[in-house]
């Protein structure tokens, strides 16, 4: 080669790399992510008598097991929720089912949303597993469905993307999302997202597979990127052990992220003061946890409610309490408990905040079905005063 | 679908060659242009047979969607080499890949496993701090008649056009199977330097005679 060749050829790499470099995607500044939406304490309505109600969600009768359930509330008023269900966890035969409960009526007939034959010929490959659905909507008509699909155990697991236009009615194809440099391996995702300033989304998820840590995934609007998202990483520092986080925007810049605690009794902790780019070291929340899911959000007042298994026995799941703590995420005290049966499971619970006031808890409820609570924050004040608790911050409560 | 219609390359080189050494190892001659199409086409055929629904070459993609470029011009040089007489790759090319995919997928894996305190996987989406080492890199082995260097830029190359499935740049320099072939490769240079060390014993033999 001669050094004319040499040269040309260097100046061809370097417009490569120019080209490239205009092109990549970028993840708003490099290292700047945007600040969460205002979490607000104002709703209306439904707050002046206590309510409080349960029932179980229409699992498809054929399914001995039903898992992991997540839900959100639909334009108008109408609540989607979302599990698995099947023969047996990490059964070819799960599929991700979906449920619409409209104002003033009943949960309709589940739907099959995604299974693995669906799975496979959307993302145009071999899927074995399909599990651990999460939906949110964008307060409008779109919704969002992450789920992950597995080719052998949970370790094996990758997450995909779906997304519906018209309120859950229809939905586009999977998309794989790419986060692990090994083979795509051991991502899983579980707890409900943070809303982003300007359309985008913190996820919660995790790594489980040698190790077992907690992550975030970003999803940031880009027209041009598969899914309509440009996807970027990160994870919560010095957190071995820990996993699915559950995160609760206090501002727009900072957010608690409460993590299950696969190698201790206690539940973890983690704050965030950078809109989630970097997390403090885990500490202790100052509830027990016996290795099992979470689920924690911000109610009225300045405080935080928390979904929990009461226990610090590992894979002991046989109650589920009720907490409130201040924003700081360490005083708490349980104002309820959900459930309390010895030898039965309940695990896995998730909740959200409708417009209306109304809180909705769903969780699964002996591996075979999925149940759901509705109350009320005059439900919750009722339930502080009846457990002879102040409950905690009372000079901040509004 | 650039994605898709990429995910069938290292697939096929890979059964090409399979099937390339099992018809030398018969005694066919691969290298006329009779046995390249005999090799080409069985090699398209069985990527494209269905297992489970899917092409083969898609069945694969179940296990690992993204195989690196490195390795696909890894993969590309070794065809070539078996059906014809062009070399992509001379030996210096070939050290030079297998210790940096060594250093990077040793750096890569131990981060993402979180047994570091931060992720470099995370540099790969876009982050001028992958990019700008890169490019010096590049530039380096490509002034250094390194080959190297060529793979090194057709992989990033390939990330601005978005052959993968990742938009990780990452995974378009290495994967686990690249990491292996390097390793076998390391240690396969290191028994011959090993054979070679002994071999010259006899000539330290003849100074003690002097």
């Amino acid at each position: 080669m001669s050094n004319r060749v040499t040269i040309a050829i260097c100046l061809a790499v370097c417009l490569v790399y120019v080209l490239v470099f205009f092109r990549r995607p970028v993840i708003v500044g490099g290292f700047s992510p945007p600040p969460f939406v205002a979490a607000s304490d104002e709703f209306s309505g439904q707050n002046d008598r206590p309510l409080f109600s349960e029932e179980f969600l229409p699992v498809d009768p054929e399914s001995k097991m039903a898992h992991v359930a997540s839900m959100c509330e639909l334009s108008g008023g109408a609540l989607l929720a979302v599990w698995y269900a099947g023969p047996a966890e990490l059964n070819p035969g799960v599929a991700i089912f979906g449920s619409v409960c409209a104002p003033g009526r009943a949960w309709s007939e589940p739907e099959v949303l995604v299974d693995r034959i669906l799975a496979s010929r959307e993302l145009k490959r071999t899927i074995r597993k399909v599990g651990n659905p999460l939906v949110w909507s964008d307060g409008e008509n779109r919704v969002y469905l992450l789920y992950v699909s597995a080719i052998g155990g949970w370790s094996s697991s990758s997450i995909n993307l779906k997304t519906s236009e018209d309120g859950a009615k229809s939905w586009g194809p999977s998309v794989r999302l790419t986060l692990s440099p090994f083979c795509n391996f051991s991502e899983l995702v579980r707890n409900r997202p943070v809303a982003l300033d300007g359309g985008g989304f913190l996820v919660p998820i995790y790594h489980e597979s040698i190790g077992k840590f907690p992550e975030i995934l970003w999803l940031l609007p880009d027209s041009g990127a598969r899914g309509g998202f440009a996807v970027w990483k990160t994870r919560i520092e010095r957190s071995r052990g820990f996993l699915q986080p559950s995160v609760v925007a206090l501002d727009p810049r900072s957010a608690l992220a409460f993590l299950r605690n696969s190698c201790g009794p206690d539940l973890g902790l983690s704050a965030s003061s950078d809109a989630g780019l970097s997390w403090d070291a885990p500490g202790h929340a100052g509830l027990p946890n016996p290795n099992s899911g979470i689920c924690a959000i911000r109610i009225s007042g300045q405080r935080l409610l928390m979904v929990f298994n009461d226990d610090s026995r590992p894979g002991e799941r046989d109650n589920l309490r009720l907490a409130i703590s201040d924003l700081g995420g360490k005083n708490w005290v349980r104002i309820a408990g959900l459930e309390d049966a010895p030898y039965q499971s309940f695990a896995y619970p998730f909740i959200i905040r409708t417009h209306d006031g109304l809180y909705h808890v769903v969780y699964t409820y002996n591996r075979t079905r999925i149940k759901h609570l509705t109350f009320n924050e005059a439900w919750i004040e009722d339930r502080i005063r009846d457990a002879g608790q102040p409950g905690p911050g009372p000079d901040n409560r509004k | 679908m650039e994605a898709y219609l990429f995910s069938f390359v290292a697939p096929f080189l890979a059964v090409a060659i399979g099937i390339g050494a099992l018809l030398h190892l018969a005694g066919f001659e691969i290298s006329r242009p009779p046995g390249k199409l005999v090799v080409a086409t069985a090699a398209l055929i069985l990527v494209l047979i269905p297992v489970k629904q899917a092409p083969l070459a898609r069945f694969v993609a179940g296990f690992n969607a993204n195989f690196s470029i490195t390795l696909c011009s890894l993969l590309l040089g070794f065809f070539l080499r078996q059906i014809s007489a062009i070399r992509l790759f001379d030996r210096s090319a070939l050290r030079t890949i297998s210790m940096s995919g060594m250093i990077a997928g040793f750096c890569l894996y131990t981060c993402s496993m979180n047994l570091a305190p931060f992720d470099l996987y995370q540099l790969g989406w876009g982050s001028v701090y992958l990019l700008a080492p890169l490019f010096i890199l590049t530039i380096c082995l490509i002034l250094g008649r390194n080959r190297a260097g060529f793979v090194l830029a057709t992989a990033v190359a390939a990330y601005g056009l978005r052959l993968l499935e990742s938009d990780n740049l990452w995974d378009y320099l290495i994967d686990p199977f690249l990491i292996c072939w390097c390793l076998i490769f390391s240690m396969s240079e290191c028994i011959s330097s090993l054979r070679r060390f002994f071999r010259r014993e006899p000539k330290s033999g003849a100074f003690e005679r002097i």
